[in-house]
């Protein structure tokens, strides 16, 4: 059930039928412990869908890196059975960025203005945030992500 | 007023066809006197009260056109207030999403015997929403925008040969064609979309007496 996106010059395969199902499997429980439910970081205005399509490569890029060093390592308490879900995402994410750091070898995944700024203004928002409450409602924002995924 | 346990609980949203209603249950009978006041908002933002739910002594609250932008997730929240008494706690719903949490009700069907077939029209729910020409939304016309893929899934079973077979179609018309004259069928219909299934029409028909020589 892999699925074929573009993200500027860049193709990926994505298998967003495990990633939605994944998260399925932890998103209430996650989501009830976002405390800060004023706070989003992952805004529609910022939505990969809404980004450039030059630059979108790059601001997925950072997306992922975001999510594979600020937030999946973060969490790792949890049951047996988060844990699992929260792995297999990851390692969707890590294959996805494999791609796409072969895709940037060869093609330009440049980072324009607009990429950066979206980018330093979700970790602005992150980082005004204690760590823990921070990846938990990353975490929590999967599903949006994945929309913006999905949607590109 | 001092704080008391919550008088509140289960908190959710109950939502059919995009109508997105907040309800909740009290803990025990409620006290003499007890009134609500529900606040709402968009993920990411400040509550807001909900006015016309302030001060009320139901058990619901309709925020329909509050939560009217399907692509959004939402959370509502309520707390009990009972006169020289006491608050209770806010008790807050979990986050709502209208496009996967609302549940789709069943179609309007109509359907035309002939003799050795059925013609079916299927008409998908309205929702509460309107367009920018004031025209009703359909669920069917909210899944095109936001790019959920539908079907219509028609069920048909031959109480005289015991058969039964199934038909899905892109459109919301179905012609059951090669049936017995004199014939009762029943079946269902349901609009199928991502992973989820509405609730089913049931229908129950009868093809027309064959009246040729």
């Amino acid at each position: 059930s892999l699925k074929q996106l573009h993200f500027g010059h860049c193709m990926v395969s994505v298998d967003m039928y495990e990633m939605r199902k994944g998260f399925g499997d932890i998103k209430e429980m996650t989501q009830s412990q976002d405390q800060h439910t004023s706070i989003r970081l992952l805004h529609g205005s910022h939505s990969l869908q809404n980004t450039k399509s030059e630059d979108r490569c790059c601001f997925f890029h950072y997306l992922l890196k975001f999510y594979l060093v600020n937030v999946f390592n973060q969490c790792t308490e949890g049951n047996n059975f988060h844990q699992r879900r929260v792995s297999r995402i990851a390692n969707n994410f890590l294959s996805i960025k494999k791609e796409l750091t072969l895709c940037d070898t060869v093609t330009t995944c440049s980072c324009g203005k607009e990429a950066n700024q979206r980018y330093e203004q979700i970790l602005n928002q992150f980082q005004r945030m204690d760590s823990h409450s921070a990846a938990v409602k990353a975490l929590g924002e999967l599903d949006i992500l994945l929309d913006w995924i999905d949607k590109t | 007023l001092a704080e008391r346990s919550p008088l509140i609980q289960q908190p959710i949203f109950s939502s059919t066809n995009f109508e997105n209603i907040f309800t909740w249950k009290s803990w025990g009978e409620p006290l003499p006197g007890t009134v609500y006041d529900v606040q709402y908002k968009k993920y990411g933002d400040a509550w807001q009260n909900k006015s016309e739910c302030q001060n009320i002594t139901r058990r619901s609250c309709n925020l329909t056109l509050e939560t009217e932008n399907f692509t959004e997730c939402y959370y509502a929240r309520v707390r009990a207030t009972v006169p020289n008494c006491c608050v209770s706690e806010w008790a807050e719903s979990s986050r709502f999403y209208p496009r996967e949490n609302t549940i789709i009700g069943s179609p309007d069907v109509k359907y035309t015997p002939s003799v050795n077939s059925i013609k079916f029209y299927v008409q998908p729910p309205a929702t509460p929403l309107r367009d920018k020409d004031n025209q009703i939304l359909t669920v069917v016309d909210i899944f095109s925008q936001i790019g959920t893929t539908f079907e219509y899934e028609l069920t048909i079973h031959c109480q005289k040969t015991k058969q039964e077979w199934v038909k899905v179609n892109n459109n919301n018309e179905f012609e059951i064609s090669d049936l017995y004259p004199n014939t009762e069928y029943n079946g269902t219909i349901h609009i199928r979309y991502s992973d989820k299934i509405s609730k089913p029409y049931v229908f129950r028909a009868k093809t027309l007496s064959d009246t040729t020589w």
